[in-house]
């Protein structure tokens, strides 16, 4: 019995990996085949794979003690959880079926990693290190999480959109809301508002992620601000999605100007995630890879 | 010629010039090592094999890419940001919070986001303006125009995202020329003063009390360390205790607005007693960072033997070892061993903190800057919405405009016609 609640939050985490896997299989089969009941085992799939790694994450915070946001492991699958999550949000208000096919293979492919390939014993949970016991891991770390998940929300929305327009050669910026629009133009524009919605969502919690961080270093080690790789890049995650925001402002710049600056940002993220972890010095190094 | 800077200043365009490239010069200061010694560079950007085909040492200092955040450069992009953001707001955001207030006249029918007509019909106004102040509008109603406006906020957000975050500038200046940063190692039951400094500003000045370990101990669990904590008094100049608190890392002891952190530890030495006479001193040296392990080595004169004492941060215990590398055994604190005849019992260790010394002056106008932004982000998410309405013959024309949830305000739009 003990041995079946040793990893039980590594079962469940697990298990949902493989749901995100029907989830993603089902998602993408609905481009062929367009049934309720395909429709129905989607949604299934989607809301199963949110309860189970939900739930993991709430039995990794009972067992261990700590808000279960400490390691590699742990932070992949809160932000595969709120990408799921975001994804049913949008899906709900935008009735579209479009953010499904982007998001669920992504969610996938993070759990996956983070149940299939990181070693084991990066999975475990350890007791904090003192630099960790601390009230800000939960406000610093949930924050930051979740302002990656809902700014790779977005930025995946736009890449999508410049793919689309490219195609399409048509600029909404001239037909905004004219009502005989062409329905191509309309997706496109819902598109365009979807990633601003989103974006323009994220980018408050980003700023609050960083400035949570800034005063717990402070508060820790008397330094707000120490130009660490990986503060380094928050800032300039922050930056590129302000120049975004700005840049819809500007006439002629909303559209394809400023989809560029989303999906430049798409990338800034994930190097400001992951990648600088694997850079090899800071105080948010996890050490794997050295870059010499 | 004033005039056309000004005008470049306040440009958006300049602004997202400014944040892009500020963005990309912080990405290099990410990649390229800062602050190393000339020999780094000399070694990894060496003239034989540049980086990138060119980029050898000479050019990482002539372009201060070895400083990145404290080059001239970099500093005159943010004070280019800082008075950007002070100019827009003065010459654009401000006048158009002042315009929003007041009953703003429609002039371009092209800016509107929805617009509809229907014919004149009796009680028009009195159901419009039931429905407007039924969803929090603000009415404004002259002769034949009736405007309404909601969520004013969500124009004064981003006028203060621009402030406070040239509070945050101005904090984080200020604090260049007042602070302080000191760091010292304190051996158990020693006084130290502030000697290892490594970072002043123009305007620091030093206190003149000292302070004293009283005692430090680390707290395991589960095999590993769960966390450190040091007893510190602060000493005025006599040599007072004035101030007493025990610190731990994430709560430092704070006095006077200075902070003392928790930061490092070591040991220095063992004590251990000779044949229950006196009491020895013998100092450790440590092996190796990550696990910590320290040695020491004891030595009898009269004897020929040696002992090699070998300790880990875990199991605080001593692993004994002869002269030439081999184990002997373990020994607990408060137990003896045997060497040349002579009984030792290991008495206790000595430990040392490692302590952060910080001042900072005008922190409490950064955390007015952090606090501020944070809330004006959120609050910049709020919506502002405008409708008109104007009768011209016998129509009556509505239109509406909004900034950021573009199809509730549709719905919204619809409703409100349908219900007239």
């Amino acid at each position: 019995m003990a041995l079946f609640f040793d990893n039980f939050d590594q079962q469940f985490a697990n298990l949902g990996t493989v749901s995100l896997f029907f989830n993603t299989l089902f998602c993408w089969s609905q481009l062929l085949i367009r049934t309720k009941s395909l429709q129905l085992l989607t949604k299934l799939t989607t809301l199963a794979s949110s309860l189970f790694i939900g739930f993991s994450l709430l039995s990794r915070w009972y067992e261990a003690g700590y808000f279960p946001l400490s390691n590699l492991y742990e932070s992949l699958l809160f932000l595969s959880w709120c990408l799921i999550n975001g994804y049913l949000f949008i899906e709900q208000k935008s009735k579209s079926r479009i953010v499904g096919l982007l998001i669920t293979p992504i969610a996938l492919l993070i759990a996956a990693f983070a149940s299939l390939i990181l070693p084991t014993d990066m999975q475990k949970a350890l007791p904090l290190v003192p630099a960790l016991q601390s009230n800000w891991l939960m406000m610093h770390v949930s924050m930051m999480m979740l302002s990656y998940a809902t700014l790779i929300l977005g930025s995946l929305l736009s890449i999508f959109y410049l793919l689309v327009s490219k195609r399409l050669a048509l600029s909404p910026a001239e037909d905004s809301f004219h009502t005989n629009s062409t329905k191509k133009a309309l997706f496109l524009n819902s598109l365009d508002l979807w990633s601003y919605r989103t974006i323009g969502f994220g980018f408050p919690l980003l700023t609050i992620g960083i400035i949570a961080g800034a005063v717990w270093a402070n508060e820790a080690w008397g330094a707000y601000w120490s130009w660490d790789p990986k503060e380094t890049w928050a800032l300039i995650t922050w930056l590129i999605f302000a120049a975004y925001l700005h840049a819809r402002i500007l006439r002629g710049w909303e559209g394809q100007k400023a989809a560029f600056l989303a999906s430049l940002g798409f990338v800034v993220v994930w190097v400001c995630y992951l990648g600088v972890n694997f850079l090899g010095k800071g105080l948010h190094s996890y050490g794997w890879i050295l870059e010499k | 010629m004033k005039k056309k800077i000004l005008q470049v200043l306040t440009s958006l365009r300049f602004a997202i010039f400014l944040l892009l490239v500020i963005a990309f010069i912080s990405g290099l200061g990410s990649v390229i090592e800062q602050d190393q010694s000339l020999d780094y560079y000399q070694q990894y950007y060496s003239l034989q094999q540049p980086i990138f085909g060119f980029l050898s040492y000479p050019w990482i200092f002539a372009l201060e890419l070895h400083h990145v955040y404290k080059s001239w450069v970099f500093l005159l992009l943010i004070c280019c940001l800082g008075v950007s953001l002070m100019c827009c707001t003065f010459t654009q955001q401000l006048p158009m919070v002042k315009v929003a207030r007041q009953c703003s006249f429609l002039r371009n029918l092209s800016l509107l986001d929805v617009q509809a007509s229907l014919p004149k019909k009796k009680g028009l106004s009195e159901k419009s303006l039931l429905f407007l102040k039924s969803r929090q509008f603000y009415t404004h109603q002259q002769k034949s125009l009736l405007y309404a406006s909601k969520g004013l906020f969500g124009k004064i957000g981003p006028i203060l995202v621009h402030f406070s975050l040239v509070c945050i500038l101005l904090g984080a200046i200020s604090g260049a020329f007042g602070r302080f940063n000191a760091q010292e190692f304190v051996p158990k039951g020693e006084i130290l003063h502030m000697q290892n400094i490594l970072g002043t500003g123009w305007l620091s000045h030093f206190p003149s009390y000292s302070f004293r370990l009283n005692d430090f101990w680390i707290e395991y669990q589960n095999q590993k360390i769960g966390q450190f904590y040091s007893d510190l008094s602060i000493l005025n100049n006599v040599g007072k205790e004035v101030f007493q608190q025990t610190i731990s890392v994430n709560k430092p002891l704070i006095y006077q607005r200075i902070y003392f952190y928790q930061i490092d530890w070591n040991f220095l030495g063992i004590k251990i007693q000779q044949q229950n006479d006196a009491t020895y001193q013998y100092p450790l040296t440590l092996l190796s960072e990550s696990p910590k392990i320290w040695a020491s080595w004891l030595f009898n004169e009269r004897g020929s033997q040696g002992r090699i004492l070998v300790l880990d941060e875990i199991k605080q215990v001593i692993k004994l070892y002869d002269n030439l590398g081999n184990f002997l055994t373990l020994v607990n604190f408060n137990e003896t061993f045997v060497m040349d005849n002579q009984v030792y019992r290991l008495m206790d260790l000595i430990p040392e903190t490692g302590l952060q010394v910080k001042y900072d002056p005008s922190i409490f106008l950064t955390y007015t800057g952090f606090a501020a932004l944070m809330f004006s982000t959120l609050l910049s998410y709020l919506t502002y919405s405008q409708i008109w309405m104007a009768l011209r013959g016998q129509r009556i024309f509505l239109g509406g405009k909004t900034t950021r949830s573009k199809s509730s305000f549709e719905v919204e739009f619809q409703t409100f016609f349908h219900g007239l």
